[in-house]
């Protein structure tokens, strides 16, 4: 099923107004000598789901690396809710309410699919030093309980609930990766990021990645998406940026994106899109 | 039952003192960090006490001095290294320890030079060291079990989605190499009022190969690993000699490098994680009985 | 106490410790193993060439080159028994390198006891007549014949080694695998066979350092097998993993410094010189002076 968003104009307004829940400033990242990413700045307001394109090597990767700040920044600004973390580790910033999947799925293997969306669930209490989590067995179970439920509710959202005492081997590729978006709920994030996440999928469990990460649009999470396949940005997504070679060359919505010709040309060889 | 312990009671005590020390390398271990330098608190704790027993202060004093030192020592240790990765990391920390037994040599008076310090009076019973090793048992327990657990497990196994969730990897390692020092001189400590002695090669090469092997064997994942690990390891020559075998005495080094070898090989997760294998198997079969 | 005197000495202890250390670092750079065994390896083949040489009767070179090849042997059995399977076995690359290390630590118990057994726990050597020993004299030094055959052959296998890791096929394979461990089987490369290849070239070093040590020295012990390998990493860890100029640069900074401390009074402190260098450079430069593997996380 692929649906064409109609651009609502109301919508439109309202996203003007809101405040930027990302502001990228001139972010460029170099690694000794090869610009992977030049002078790219865009502000993303909040409650939209984002697509990013671009060509294999145009820095999508290295762009959702450098806001988790899993990867390093050269120069520019990146500020979340108002606040600079361009120096910040990698930890702060997901404390600060960026989440991210990776482009393989990564959940631990020797834990069930409960256990790996309670990893997310600690989200809140891993803020404490180790000390003060150790030895409160009181509290730390009845956290522990709250935890299992935020997991659950979690795991619920994903539609995996039934499937909570498995074990990832026994999940299939598009249930792996529901569980890892699952446990990126449970941490209540402000802004997630997803690199890929329908990469080897069947078309039937890409439309249901599709329908969940739109359902968590509608409740008001914002999310960056980088994919490849662009029937999937057409349907899913509010607004697109483009990049080639580390820059930004178009961003609109989809439709305006994938017609814009600086695009097109990036995509030399790529059939015409649905 | 009672003559089982008086007669084996030296092998108890030892297997209680070894294991804490192995828990000291497998708190490390467990936190991704390939730390050895348990062993060289091992001797700081030991010599804290020695030292501490000459001045004629209560053997509680003494251990808890070496904790101290160990925990405060570790510490600096973890602000140098803890950024060293893998296999540079262990090579720190064994020349930490090799540098610990020569700074021991030279300690003049102190330290007793070459020979160590002997006629410690401190004693310790059997019943107090397993109460020890039960508190610290259930101390890594508690580490092992939920939140921490969980989050420990992941800044081992990958550290980028420990940082993507949020988890300060660099701190929880830092605070698992001050509590494998603190554990390491407590063992030490516990060790020198067992013996009566300590010398300067208490940190050098056999001390951290020993330590070093009782935690893979036992399985480095766990706290308990560790433990079946220290039991085994240390049981192991004496129980090759009472089955008898000829010259087993002689030979008991090869067993253990061979069984080393296996685990290593065979049995990544050590004797605990083969027998974790062997339980999940045997529940499967009987789930599958019960549906069939 | 001369001092062109101690610079041979120096210079010869150098040369030994450079093969023994290329051997290390050769593994420890292509296939991310602290061969914990490489000492035993090193007192095995010495021991090997002199029992084969008393036993037998050969001539000296003969029983030295038998000494080598058993040093290659060790290797590549260490290879198949251990290493290989755990590269099937464990995907995990930290569990992986735990227990290649926790391997080679078993096969080095597993050696040391056998030699032990042997030897008795005694110094063994070469007979005393076995090698016919020359002195000659420069500048106003005493230099034996055997002293020159070391810093040759030092020399010779430096240069090959090098000339081989960065100019041939197999050189070339080697460095593949030593940057990353999923490219090489895409390109053809048989990680199996580079790495017993490795193996055996890291296991002939410590053979031809350990039977050149035991005819220069004319004693050679277990123990001494405990202190190269401790030297060893000190000397890998200062020149930096995988370097070969590193290491023949690191081997003779140590031998020197073991040689000053010892000649200047302070014996009991040359162990420190080791050690202290290991940990300087760990902090400082944890990649050493030539190194180009990261030794850091991220």
């Amino acid at each position: 099923m692929h649906q064409v968003i109609e651009r609502d104009a109301n919508r439109e307004m309202i996203d003007m107004q809101s405040e930027p829940l990302l502001n990228v400033t001139d972010l460029t990242v170099n690694y000794d000598g090869v610009v992977a990413l030049d002078h790219v700045s865009l502000t993303a307001p909040a409650g939209q789901l984002y697509g990013l394109i671009g060509p294999n090597g145009s820095g999508k990767s290295t762009f959702l690396a450098a806001i988790s700040r899993h990867g390093k920044v050269t120069e520019g600004r990146l500020e979340f809710a108002g606040r600079d973390y361009t120096g910040e580790p990698a930890f702060v910033a997901a404390r600060l309410g960026i989440s991210r999947s990776f482009q393989t799925v990564r959940l631990q293997e020797d834990l069930s699919v409960l256990e790996n969306a309670m990893v997310g669930a600690d989200h809140h209490r891993i803020t404490r030093p180790v000390i003060f989590n150790w030895l409160r067995l009181v509290r730390n179970r009845r956290e522990e309980a709250e935890c299992r439920e935020t997991a659950l509710s979690a795991l619920e959202r994903v539609g995996l609930v039934d499937y909570k005492d498995q074990f990832p081997s026994s999940l299939s590729y598009g249930m792996q990766r529901r569980v890892e978006i699952a446990r990126c709920l449970a941490s209540d994030p402000k802004l997630l990021l997803l690199d890929e996440p329908t990469a080897g999928m069947s078309p039937a469990e890409t439309d249901d990645i599709s329908e969940l990460l739109m359902g968590l649009r509608d409740s008001g999470l914002t999310q960056i998406l980088v994919a490849h396949d662009l029937s999937m940005i057409h349907a899913v997504t509010d607004h697109v940026f483009a990049l080639n070679f580390g820059k930004l060359i178009a961003e609109g919505n989809s439709v305006d994106v994938a017609n814009d010709p600086d695009v097109r040309k990036a995509y030399i060889g790529v059939a015409d899109e649905e | 039952m009672l003559n089982f312990f008086s007669s084996n009671e030296i092998l108890l005590q030892t297997i209680a003192v070894f294991s804490l020390l192995a828990f000291s390398v497998q708190i490390s271990l467990r936190a991704g960090a390939f730390s050895l330098a348990g062993v060289g608190c091992w001797a700081i704790g030991g010599y804290s006490l020695a030292i501490s027993d000459r001045h004629d202060m209560h053997p509680v004093i003494g251990v808890l001095i070496g904790i101290v030192v160990s925990a405060i020592i570790s510490y600096l240790l973890a602000l140098l290294l803890v950024r060293l990765r893998g296999l540079y990391l262990g090579m720190a920390t064994i020349a930490f320890n090799q540098m610990v037994g020569i700074a021991l040599i030279h300690g003049g008076d102190f330290t007793g030079g070459e020979l160590g310090i002997y006629g410690i009076g401190a004693r310790i019973s059997t019943f107090q060291l397993f109460a020890v090793l039960a508190l610290v048992s259930f101390l890594l327990w508690a580490l092992e079990r939920g939140m921490l657990g969980r989050a420990y497990n992941i800044v081992r196994d990958d550290e980028p989605l420990a940082a993507s969730l949020g988890i300060d990897s660099e701190s929880m390692r830092r605070f698992a190499f001050v509590l494998s020092g603190a554990v390491g001189g407590l063992a030490g400590a516990l060790n020198a009022m067992m013996l009566g002695i300590v010398s300067p090669t208490d940190a050098d090469f056999p001390v951290i190969v020993i330590a070093l092997t009782m935690v893979i064997v036992g399985g480095y994942h766990s706290w308990l690993g560790a433990l079946i690990g220290a039991a085994l390891i240390q049981w192991l020559p004496i129980g090759l000699q009472s089955f008898g075998i000829e010259g087993m005495s002689e030979w008991w080094s090869v067993v253990y490098g061979l069984l080393i070898l296996f685990i290593a090989v065979y049995m990544p997760r050590g004797l605990l994680g083969g027998l974790q294998r062997l339980g999940s198997l045997m529940a499967r079969r009987h789930q599958d009985f019960r549906e069939a | 106490m001369l001092y062109e005197q101690l610079i041979i000495n120096a210079a010869v202890l150098g040369a030994v410790f450079t093969l023994f250390a290329l051997g290390l670092s050769l593994t420890w750079g292509a296939l991310d193993v602290l061969n914990l065994a490489h000492g035993a390896t090193f007192v095995t083949s010495a021991w090997v060439a002199t029992s084969v040489y008393s036993a037998y009767e050969l001539p000296l070179a003969s029983a030295m080159l038998v000494g080598i090849l058993t040093g290659g042997m060790i290797g590549v059995v260490a290879d198949l028994v251990a290493f290989k399977p755990i590269r099937l076995l464990i995907t995990n690359k930290r569990q992986a390198e735990l227990s290649m290390v926790a391997a080679t630590i078993g096969m080095g118990f597993v050696l040391d006891r056998i030699i032990g057994r042997a030897t008795l726990d005694q110094v063994f050597s070469f007979p005393a007549r076995a090698f016919p020993y020359k002195d000659f004299h420069i500048f106003g030094a005493r230099i034996s014949n055997i002293e020159i055959i070391i810093l040759v052959l030092t020399f010779l296998c430096a240069v090959l080694l090098n000339l081989w890791i960065s100019r041939s096929r197999q050189g070339m394979a080697i460095r593949a695998i030593a940057y990353s461990a999923k490219i090489p089987p895409l390109l053809g490369i048989h990680v199996d066979r580079m790495s017993a290849a490795t193996m055996a070239i890291g296991g002939m070093l410590a053979g031809l350092s350990g039977t050149l040590m035991t005819v220069w020295v004319s004693g050679m012990a277990v123990s001494t097998g405990h202190s190269f390998l401790l030297k060893g990493f000190a000397i890998v860890v200062l020149g930096g993993v995988g370097s070969i100029r590193g290491c023949v640069l690191a081997a003779f900074i140590l031998a020197f410094a073991e040689t000053g401390i010892v000649a200047f009074g302070a014996g009991n402190l040359r162990d420190l010189a080791a050690f202290s260098l290991i940990v300087l450079i760990l902090l400082f430069r944890p990649q050493g002076l030539f190194g180009t593997r990261s030794a850091m996380r991220a």
